[in-house]
């Protein structure tokens, strides 16, 4: 599976959008098989969405963690390498813990 | 010969642990322990007695010739309408011919035997040919209270009639009497009980006894001679004691279905009966008893015919469709036992338009829609001109009814915005194999067994609750089969 | 032998409020606001106006039943309104009205106008119609919301053309980047801020695939044209006539809803719709010819199946096209100019006119820093209801005679 890059995103700081808001709250590394996974933990709001009101825990997985904080994005946010997940095995098991252990309802991969 | 021709029954699939009531509730009332062992069928967010009636008829009607049914009988205590016929939404949901008499057994715990009597003295009398009997509850008590931890909910149905029966009925006994070990007033939500020891010792003790021995005098009949007895007593010990005093055997007595189930109410005798049915020998006899207000107590006899029964899910297929649930919470917000915040999006006017429901009665309580007569194509709803392109033909819709018609899922989504009871919400587009599709509702969802391309089955279920009116609406949706 | 609507109407003047949540402003206000720059711009006195339409959704929480809130608002001198409603077509359906009024000599001079004031209902989210949906589809029909039906869409458009879960998931991200980035240059707009592709990846799930950023929202919102015919323009002195070239609409009638055919991965109406406006407006090439667009992209997903049903990218070449940056502004056919209903949310009766006025801006040079070099043709699309079930609407406006 191709490397490619993680630009961190400021914690704490809420992302608006017209349907709704997102503040990630957390980034995990999560041990896994021997190897490390990059994970986010974030709360949404979809409070102006066109059409319905919601909103969730969730969980954002980059991928498995290749070199930590290796480098800089223009902007100055600190980049790190990962290997998205591509199987669907082990995404399954990744999104079982992590519903353990956060309060998350759902675990999306990219 | 009056008997049993077929019968049916239906548990919802989720089943609470009781030690989950326990562990919510046990800080408060320690002594539940006693009673937190096994499991009680639930009622999902969209069931009732009416659903779950539906689905115990319809698996009793599995191979039947509707045709034949000339009354409908709906036996329970806690049915959605106090004055609009329950029996008679039961025979539209299963499309029923309109020339039939239908009507409610109500008021006390035995209604569904005393239903049972009712309808095989109705065939007994000749004037109709098949009388379906169905009996179902879905009782509510308060919170953290033994009887949440016995009750259940379920629904057992059973087609009587004079041919082809698979249960002859050699008699019955009934015996009326004000024992009140319970009530619950006209417009009120939760039963009032009396102390169990009384209910024991003066109820149960005395009345089961004295109504089946009664059958047993009446029908000449030896004890020994009796495979089961199936009669509901949800105080353990006191159920094996009502055997002994009879002089029966332990072996003799149907379980009473604490373990899996609870006790279902007005179905429970019912179901204790399906299940023996379900494993039953010709030549059998068998004594189903109800209690409540007196008792009723029926013996039968199992024939030959049993064996031709085509298969039915029954009381066993639902005990295997189970869905262990250990969160208490479920069982409160199900049932509307705690007021939680919904949004002001859900404060939206639900009033049902009477006359609409009238006129659109075969569809949204029946699930017919139209097949043209001229190009074949089914369609649901049904409308005066033939959807397919081309066609176009005007007024050339029969009925065709697509509850049991095979379907899949065409396309699906689970939607997070939805206002639900238990999110997300799931729906799609469901696609009938000869022909129609419709967007649907999807209920019971295993969320990794929704997938395009997945067989559904149709079920009927409760679509929306008019709070201010107090008006309970249904259809059918569709549950994904994994 | 009806000869189409082509270059019979001009506009004369077009006004649009400002978008987003208009808490200092009712329905009223919002017609003033969208109004006053539209009679300044058609240079005209307001009693020159003969007829109007109003196009407003949602009755219960807004303008209310009949057209009188329009004259009440306005003002207008006791002349015929009328009051139309079609779902997300509802501006475009204000348009046609007062386009087919001049076209048909009816008057001279007519006024269109979309409104919506959604921010009254305590509560996010277009109003749960609950039994006003009309009876029988109550006793019916699943709660459906948009983002769960367009969801469906997606679901079925990467089965048709074995689309790769992630592949999809960046294009759509792509599609809502851009957006973002046009409606950041716009001063109308409700949502101006540019957004990351890594901060849209970054979003959760709403309806499996469309994310946070895949779904528009709720904005309050006004916007209106004046027309007239091309003589009367020339007549009034205006130099630069931008003309009606189409106005369609393809409603569904059941065959996607109850007929095992269709799959789910496209939008018919729009298919037929886009060929007949394409024909009305004597455009072959429209991937060459239409310069800019503004359709319903009231999610992600529904912009990107509509480049193929509006026969810009060819059948399942829509991702490739997003991807290559061919809707972007600097591309080959930039779409969302504005900014989309991704950053101008959708008050719905104004959102066809809202569309319209920016093509109407482009056309005349007067688009600012979203300005594209010399188009001629603008094309607008709005899609109402479900993909099983829907109204579409199109309409395509240019310079005169081109």
């Amino acid at each position: 599976m191709p490397r490619k890059e993680y630009i961190h995103q400021p914690l704490g700081q809420e992302v608006e959008a017209l349907a709704g808001r997102y503040v990630l709250v957390k980034e995990l590394r999560l041990p896994f098989s021997g190897r490390e996974v990059l994970c986010l933990i974030g709360h949404a709001a979809f409070d102006t969405a066109c059409c319905g009101a919601g909103g969730c825990g969730y969980a954002v997985v980059p991928g498995f963690l290749g070199k930590w904080m290796s480098g800089k994005a223009p902007a100055g946010e600190p980049i790190s390498e990962v290997e998205p997940v591509a199987d669907e095995t082990v995404r399954r098991e990744i999104e079982a813990i992590l519903k353990k252990l956060e309060s998350v309802h759902q675990v999306n991969f990219w | 010969m009056a008997g049993i021709v077929s019968f049916g029954a239906y548990l919802p699939r989720l089943r609470l642990e009781r030690m989950g009531i326990m562990q919510s509730m046990g800080w408060l009332a320690p002594g539940l322990i006693t009673a937190a062992q096994g499991e009680r069928s639930l009622c999902y967010w969209d069931e009732d007695a009416l659903t779950i009636a539906v689905a115990a008829s319809r698996d009793c009607l599995v191979g039947m010739d509707k045709s034949k049914i000339d009354a409908v009988f709906l036996a329970s205590t806690s049915l959605p309408f106090a004055d609009r016929s329950n029996a008679g939404m039961l025979a539209a949901t299963l499309n029923l011919k309109e020339e039939l008499s239908s009507a409610d057994f109500t008021s006390t715990q035995k209604a569904g035997t005393t239903a049972l009597v009712a309808a095989l003295d109705t065939v007994r009398a000749g004037d109709k040919k098949q009388v379906l009997v169905t009996a179902s509850d879905h009782r509510l008590t308060k919170s953290s209270w033994f009887y949440e931890m016995w009750f259940g909910d379920g629904a057992a149905s059973l087609l009587l009639g004079k041919e082809n029966v698979i249960a002859e009925l050699l008699g019955s006994h009934a015996v009326t009497l004000d024992f009140v070990p319970h009530y619950r007033g006209s417009h009120e939500k939760y039963d009032y009980n009396w102390e169990e020891r009384w209910i024991r010792d003066e109820g149960y003790m005395k009345i089961y006894p004295q109504a089946i021995s009664g059958l047993l005098k009446k029908t000449g009949t030896n004890i020994k001679d009796v495979a089961k007895l199936c009669y509901p007593c949800f105080l353990g010990r006191a159920h094996g004691e009502i055997a002994k005093a009879l002089g029966a055997a332990p072996q003799q007595v149907a379980g009473n279905m604490h373990a899996e189930a609870g006790e279902c109410g007005t179905a429970h005798p019912l179901i204790l009966l399906v299940r023996e049915l379900e494993q039953a020998k010709p030549g059998d006899k068998i004594i189903v008893a109800g209690f409540g207000q007196g008792s009723d107590a029926l013996l039968f006899q199992v024939t030959d015919r049993i064996k031709d029964l085509p298969k039915r899910s029954g009381v066993s297929g639902s005990l295997a469709r189970r869905k262990p649930e250990k969160t208490y919470t479920k069982l409160l917000k199900f049932n509307e036992l705690i007021e939680t915040e919904m949004g002001i999006r859900a404060e939206v006017s639900n009033q049902t338009a009477l006359s609409t429901l009238f006129r659109d009665r075969k569809l949204i309580l029946g699930f017919v829609g139209g097949r043209c007569q001229k190009c074949g194509t089914p369609q649901i709803p049904s409308q005066r001109i033939c959807v397919k392109p081309g066609c176009g033909a005007v007024d050339s819709q029969e009925d065709y009814e697509f509850a049991d018609q095979p379907a899949k899922i065409l396309t699906y989504t689970a939607d997070m915005l939805a206002v639900s009871v238990d999110p997300p919400a799931f729906y799609g587009m469901v696609e009938f194999e000869k022909g129609g599709r419709m967007m649907m509702d999807f209920t019971d969802c295993d969320a990794k067994a929704v997938e395009v391309g997945v067989p559904v089955k149709i079920t009927f279920r409760k679509k929306y609750f008019d709070r201010e009116r107090g008006f309970t609406g249904y259809f059918w949706k569709a549950v994904p089969q994994a | 032998m009806a000869t189409g609507i082509r270059d019979k109407v001009a506009i004369l003047g077009m006004g649009c409020s400002r978008f987003g949540e208009r808490w200092d402003m009712g329905a009223e206000e919002l017609m003033v606001e969208a109004f006053l720059e539209c009679l300044e711009d058609a240079g005209i006195e307001k009693d020159k106006i003969e007829a109007a339409w109003l196009g407003s959704a949602m009755i219960f929480v807004n303008v209310g039943l009949s057209a009188l809130p329009l004259p009440m608002a306005l003002r207008l001198p006791n002349i015929p309104v009328t009051r139309v409603e079609n779902f997300c077509a509802t501006g475009t359906e204000a348009f046609r009205g007062a386009c087919y009024a001049v076209a048909s000599g009816a008057v001279d001079i007519a006024l269109a106008l979309g409104v919506e004031k959604l921010k009254d209902t305590g509560y996010g989210g277009l109003p749960n119609m609950g039994s006003n949906a009309g009876p029988s589809r109550f006793l019916q029909m699943p709660n459906i919301t948009a983002p769960g039906s367009f969801a469906q869409l997606a679901s079925a458009y990467r089965a048709k053309y074995k689309i790769n879960r992630d592949d999809l998931k960046k294009a759509l991200a792509h599609v809502s980047w851009k957006s973002h980035k046009n409606g950041a240059l716009n001063p109308k707009a409700h949502l101006r801020k540019e957004i990351s592709i890594e901060q849209i990846m970054a979003s959760p799930i709403i309806a499996d695939p469309l994310g946070l950023f895949d779904c528009c929202g709720v904005s309050d919102g006004s916007a209106c044209a004046i027309v007239t015919t091309p003589q009367i323009a020339k007549d009034l002195g205006k130099k630069d006539i931008i003309s009606v070239k189409a106005l369609q609409l393809a409603l569904s009638n059941g065959y996607e809803a109850q007929y095992n055919e269709w799959q789910g991965d496209h939008f018919v109406t729009t298919d037929i719709c886009s060929g007949r406006a394409y024909k009305e407006a004597g455009i072959r090439e429209p991937r060459e010819e239409v310069s800019m667009m503004e359709v319903h992209d009231c999610f992600s997903i529904t912009e990107l199946v509509t480049m193929e049903d509006l026969h810009i990218s060819p059948r399942g070449g829509a991702i490739k096209d997003v991807m290559d940056g061919f809707y972007d502004r600097e591309g080959g056919l930039p779409c969302q100019v504005d900014g989309g209903l991704k950053c101008f949310g959708h008050p719905i009766g104004a959102s066809g006119i809202r569309m319209l006025y920016e093509m109407y801006l482009q056309l005349l040079g007067r688009a600012g820093k979203r300005q594209l070099k010399d188009p001629k043709f603008g094309l607008t699309h709005n899609l109402g209801g479900f993909p099983f079930m829907n109204v579409c609407s199109i309409a395509i406006i240019g310079k005169y005679g081109a």
